[in-house]
């Protein structure tokens, strides 16, 4: 029983980096889309800008999420990038 | 998934950490890819298919004036679609012998629309076969019809964005991609070198729009 508690405990952090990716991706690729408004370019082609990076965005962070050598880091990562993207979000929301 | 299964091991590289990723995001929704695939293939030739399941209409030996059959399907539409606030109607071409339209009513129930295929010789609605033709391919390779549309489509996109990882990160661990792909080697190399370039190649051709 020990060794099977043990078992789902070393799942922890590849668990949490799937979730990183999954929805940690969608939140930093939606972020931006956003915060893309508060660049000076017109409104519309900010819109069509944001929205086709955010794939770009997406894809990144969960190639990131897998790559850095921690769950811990990755989350450090999103959370980096995502608080200045937020800052801009905020801006125009 | 060979060698260093800890994901947290140090000295792990990245090459094992994107080949990992590359296995699974790859083998997770790949079947969904599949199916797509194949029919938005098959939904090139969406026209011709659907010519040939719907062989009650005449043959097409040229393409008939489009100003008459358009007349002859708005005189049928008049009947057929009353009180509709739009018609939308594609004509015949070079490609293609019956008249596909699609009209909206706001009176109407659901969401107000209607559709319909009609026969260019004598603008009558075609009634003799419930089918999509070729149209079924279409649909099916972004909305997967046997289930709502609504979440065909987000399955759609959870597929292709499972797609995008999976080619960056199949690029990252294959980083001589481009070098292998136009490597030509007959009879060289281990049994196990050739069957990785036939991979290579499938793997490059099938991410190809």
């Amino acid at each position: 029983m020990n060794a099977f508690v043990d078992r789902v405990w070393s799942k922890g952090p590849l668990v949490s980096r799937i979730i990183a990716a999954l929805l940690g991706g969608y939140g930093l690729a939606a972020l931006s889309s956003v915060a893309v408004l508060a660049l000076p370019m017109s409104k519309p082609q900010a819109v069509i800008a944001g929205m086709l990076a955010s794939f770009l965005v997406y894809a990144g962070a969960v190639v990131w999420v897998f790559a850095v050598r921690s769950a811990t880091r990755a989350w450090a990562g999103l959370i980096i990038l995502a608080a200045p993207l937020s800052l801009m979000a905020w801006s125009v929301y | 998934m060979s060698g260093n299964d800890d994901l947290e091991a140090p000295g792990r590289g990245i090459r094992q950490s994107m080949s990992d990723l590359h296995t699974w995001a790859g083998l997770l929704l790949g079947w969904v890819l599949y199916a797509m695939f194949l029919t938005g293939t098959v939904a090139y030739f969406k026209d011709e298919l659907s010519q040939w399941m719907r062989p009650e209409l005449s043959h097409q030996a040229q393409v008939p004036d489009q100003a008459a059959v358009a007349q002859r399907v708005a005189n049928e539409l008049g009947n057929v679609a009353v009180g509709a606030s739009q018609w939308t109607i594609r004509l015949t071409d070079a490609r293609n012998n019956s008249v596909y339209a699609y009209w909206f009513n706001r009176g109407a129930g659901g969401r107000g629309f209607g559709d319909g295929y009609f026969d260019s010789a004598t603008g009558q609605k075609v009634t003799s076969r419930e089918t999509l033709g070729g149209e079924f391919f279409l649909r099916f390779h972004f909305q997967f019809h046997y289930m709502p549309a609504f979440w065909g489509r987000w399955l759609a996109g959870i597929a292709a964005m499972f797609m995008l990882v999976a080619i960056i990160s199949g690029v990252i661990t294959h980083k001589k991609i481009f070098v292998d792909f136009f490597t030509f080697r007959w009879g060289k190399g281990s049994a196990r070198g050739s069957t990785r370039t036939m991979r290579f190649r499938c793997s490059a051709c099938r991410s190809m729009p």
